[in-house]
């Protein structure tokens, strides 16, 4: 495990925590130590040796994988580190004579917070070049506001941001808005069957402790389910949240308002079953040269993380197999993946690209390094970029990365789980990069979009007429967060069956992920209740909470009560 | 003086005092600065109240802290320690026991599990604002310093939103924040030294039996007794230590005793019995014995 990784993240977070008049408070007290602690520092120093042992020991339980992170761990010894927040504020509030100094902190203290600003808001490539400059002009001009601003004036509007900027942010929407959906379904099945205290899957504990009822995990029902009877009959509900995303293709979710068709390029695919062992794949009509190959996400038979890795690919087919991640001992069911191979080349309408195919070298293997990529000409829109590793001389499991993706190329790296080691190299990499307008290229027919999502959970996401669950399976990492930046997510569903190729297109946050496919729904449970025909009760549209009740539990009371 | 023009003066000392010349410093008066804080820690109940009372959901661990606190209430304190109540069942009741005890203490008031956590909650937020006065106070000896503090504590969002969830990290946020206050009386005062080190110990245990990790601050406040009170002899801090020590373990011996006699094992915590369990044998032996409706 990275232990740099692993810190640099807890103080990401203990600085979110902190929030921004915190944090200029604590590094004012440390910018001007001797006048805030006024020689008491020895002293003072207590309301840092507190604090940092308990991050350590924080960050050490999580590194050993004991356990997982939230910020609010953090909360207890947090009022020591506010307290050397309230020096630095108070030392602010009195150094407001001292013109220069001032000057030169507030205007560090913009340019920081218009870098973050910048970063998440605007596209990176848009505010590089002219950011710094304008950050230049803004500055000096808020030094010389600032200078000719009233002394009280200026103390006044540091304490309204401190307070005003917390109550907004304290008052904005009640405690645990997010969660009214939950509680609404919990108290409408308390109504609808007061006399049940019996067991209840579901997904969160929420519904089922506003019910009065026995929550069991939805996550634990592979686990409890084989320890009751054959149709879970001891259990009388299911309460499940289905969040069904529809693709975005750059016209609107859902909607295409232009088709590109591409008959005229030579395209094969079909469906393989894989498993750890390498499977020789022949094309049925001989490629000129050897092709590009991308894959979709294998199903989710196996539950133990991995990716499936080529090799051999050449004019009448490739080998594939299903590589599992490196703390599993490499064994792995089958698991059933559809291939596309394409013919390498450049596809155009109007002067503008719509597809590209390419194999090319990576030896690139961190986020900072990354490799560029040009088509050489443009796309109209964004491509989506789907990838896959054709050659690689190691064994371990290494993704292709994208980020950086534009209408000209993307950039790319070579992603290893964290702490494991073998996986630098060079790999030959074959990409398909694709405008979403593009229904038919070959003989296939194909639809293409993103959408953006939170890698701490699985999605159901409706293409075309079907309903794929698409499951996010994180490796090992340092910080053992919960809580994941959103990415987004290419998908294409390549003819009839749900076998979606999907792809990571942005790299805010370097976790180790690879993906899955779920027939009918993300979790056991859902596949359960539907195969089962449980009777769906409640559905709240807004958030798709659905309640099912078990058919079998009738049977059950019957059969108690006549024993 | 005309009851006006007092207020008028009263307002323009508060605002000195918060935001004081150089010259004012040592010269603000105690007893505005009192009423300041007063004023302080009112906005922070208020605050506090209001997002308990508009409180809309609750997080997923809030659930098994309710259940406890219902059945400490209802059966006692050592049958929600216990805790064979809560998927998946493990012998003893993993989450630690201080935190719903109190909460099953408010619990025949309000009647409500959830309420009472987020009042447990929003009671040790509102407390961290005079804690947190009286440690800047205590350290670096301004009343300025002390009530931004104050401040800071009542209407930081971050903060104040989880006062009123039903967490227990700002219940142990109070006890660590108690605890070193503690200290810091005793390496700056010279009355009752021992028996705050006692109270100090006594915060301490309480602590650890909210959150695991509060060892740590028991560890720093015995280190901090030890090397930072310069003004005492090293006999004396030993002893101050050692009295500390003495109370905590007194707290946790009977304890760790209870646990072996529940579980059959060793723990020093009930929170390492989540790693212990064999939560199998439970869950099955929770099924059979479920009555049906």
């Amino acid at each position: 495990m990275n232990i740099v990784d692993n810190l640099l993240c807890h103080v990401d977070r203990i600085v979110d925590m902190l929030n921004v008049p915190g944090v200029i408070g604590c590094a004012y007290c440390f910018l001007r130590w001797p006048r805030c602690v006024r020689g008491k520092g020895r002293l003072f120093a207590i309301l840092f040796v507190v604090p940092i042992a308990y991050f350590l020991v924080v960050s050490g339980m999580s590194l050993s994988g004991g356990t997982a992170i939230s910020e609010r761990y953090y909360q207890p010894v947090f009022p020591l580190l506010i307290v050397v927040s309230a020096t630095g504020l108070y030392q602010l509030l009195k150094d407001t004579r001292e013109w220069p100094f001032m000057g030169l902190f507030v205007v560090i203290v913009v340019i920081i917070g218009m870098s973050e600003l910048g970063g998440s808001v605007i596209p990176e490539s848009c505010y590089h070049p002219v950011l710094p400059w304008l950050l230049v002009v803004l500055s000096v001009i808020l030094y010389f506001s600032l200078k000719n601003m009233r002394k009280e004036l200026f103390m006044g509007l540091i304490l309204f941001m401190l307070v005003g900027g917390n109550l907004v942010d304290m008052l904005d929407k009640p405690v645990r808005a997010h969660r009214i959906h939950e509680k609404r379904a919990g108290q409408w099945l308390k109504r609808y069957d007061p006399d049940y205290d019996g067991f209840v899957f579901s997904d969160d504990s929420q519904p089922v402790y506003y019910a009065g009822m026995e929550y069991l995990p939805v996550f634990s029902a592979r686990w409890t389910a084989p320890r009751m009877s054959s149709d879970l009959r001891e259990v009388k509900y299911a309460i499940m949240q289905k969040e069904i995303i529809d693709l975005d293709n750059g016209s609107g979710k859902g909607e295409a308002t232009r088709e590109v068709s591409l008959p005229d390029i030579l395209v094969e695919s079909g469906t393989a079953k894989v498993n750890h062992r390498w499977r020789a794949i022949q094309f049925q009509e001989e490629f000129s040269d050897s092709p590009v190959v991308v894959t979709s996400a294998p199903s989710f038979h196996g539950r133990q993380p991995g990716a499936l890795r080529l090799r051999n690919v050449s004019t009448s087919g490739f080998e594939v197999c299903f590589l599992e991640c490196a703390h599993f001992d490499g064994g792995h069911t089958w698991e059933d993946v559809r291939w596309l191979a394409i013919e390498r080349g450049q596809q155009t309408i109007d002067g503008n690209l719509v597809l590209a195919a390419d194999l090319i070298e990576i030896d690139a293997d961190e986020l900072n390094s990354a490799q560029r990529v040009e088509f050489g000409r443009q796309f109209e829109e964004r491509p989506i970029v789907f990838t896959s590793i054709q050659a690689f001389d190691k064994k371990s499991l290494v993704l292709s990365r994208l980020c950086s993706i534009d209408k000209e190329g993307f950039s790319i790296f070579l992603q290893q789980e964290e702490g494991a080691s073998g996986g630098d190299g060079t790999a030959v990499v074959g990409y398909l990069a694709i405008d979403p307008a593009v229904s038919r290229f070959g003989n296939v027919r194909c639809q293409a979009g993103w959408f953006e999502a939170n890698l701490g959970k699985g999605r159901l996401i409706e293409i075309g007429d079907v309903q794929v669950g698409l499951r996010f399976q994180l490796g090992k990492q340092a910080d053992q967060r919960f809580d994941c930046e959103e990415e987004r997510i290419g998908l294409m569903r390549v003819g009839s069956d749900p076998h979606i190729l999907a792809e990571m297109q942005t790299c805010r946050e370097t976790d180790f992920t690879t993906f899955r496919l779920l027939g009918s729904g993300v979790t056991w449970m859902e596949r359960y209740v539907q195969k089962n025909s449980w009777t769906v009760i409640y559905h709240d549209p807004e958030r798709n909470v659905y309640i099912y009740r078990n058919p079998a539990y009738a049977e059950w009371v019957e059969d108690r009560g006549q024993r | 003086m005309e009851p006006d023009r007092a207020d008028k003066k009263r307002d323009t000392e508060l605002v000195s005092e918060i935001m004081p010349e150089e010259q004012n410093d040592n010269q603000g008066s105690i007893l505005t600065a009192r009423y300041a804080l007063w004023v302080i820690v009112a906005l922070a109940a208020g605050l506090r109240l209001y997002l308990v009372f508009t409180a809309q959901g609750i997080n997923s661990d809030a659930w098994r802290y309710a259940e406890t606190a219902r059945k400490m209430a209802s059966d006692g304190l050592l049958a929600g320690m216990r805790g064979d109540f809560l998927w998946p069942y493990y012998p003893l009741n993993p989450h630690l026991f201080f935190f719903p005890f109190l909460g099953s203490i408010l619990l025949h008031v309000t009647g409500d599990a959830v309420l009472s956590l987020r009042l447990v909650s929003a009671a040790a937020g509102v407390g961290l604002v005079p804690l947190g006065y009286a440690i800047a106070r205590r350290l670096l000896e301004k009343e300025g310093i002390g009530l931004m503090a104050a401040l800071f504590l009542a209407v930081h969002s971050e903060f104040a939103r989880a006062s009123a969830s039903v967490y227990r990290e700002v219940l142990v946020a109070f006890l660590i924040a108690f605890a070193l206050y503690l200290v810091l009386r005793v390496i700056q005062e010279e009355d009752r030294k021992y028996l705050s080190v006692a109270l100090a110990g006594a915060i301490l245990f309480l602590a650890f039996a909210t959150r695991v990790e509060a060892i740590v601050a028991a560890i720093g406040c015995g280190l901090v007794i030890l090397f930072l009170a310069g003004s005492i002899n090293w006999k004396k801090r030993i002893a101050l230590c050692a009295v500390m020590s003495t109370v905590f373990l007194a707290l946790e011996i009977p304890y760790i005793l209870w646990m072996r006699k529940e579980s059959g094992l060793w723990l020093v915590n009930q929170w390492q019995i989540s790693r212990e369990a064999k939560a199998g044998e439970f869950i099955e032996k929770r099924i059979e014995n479920r009555a049906g409706p």
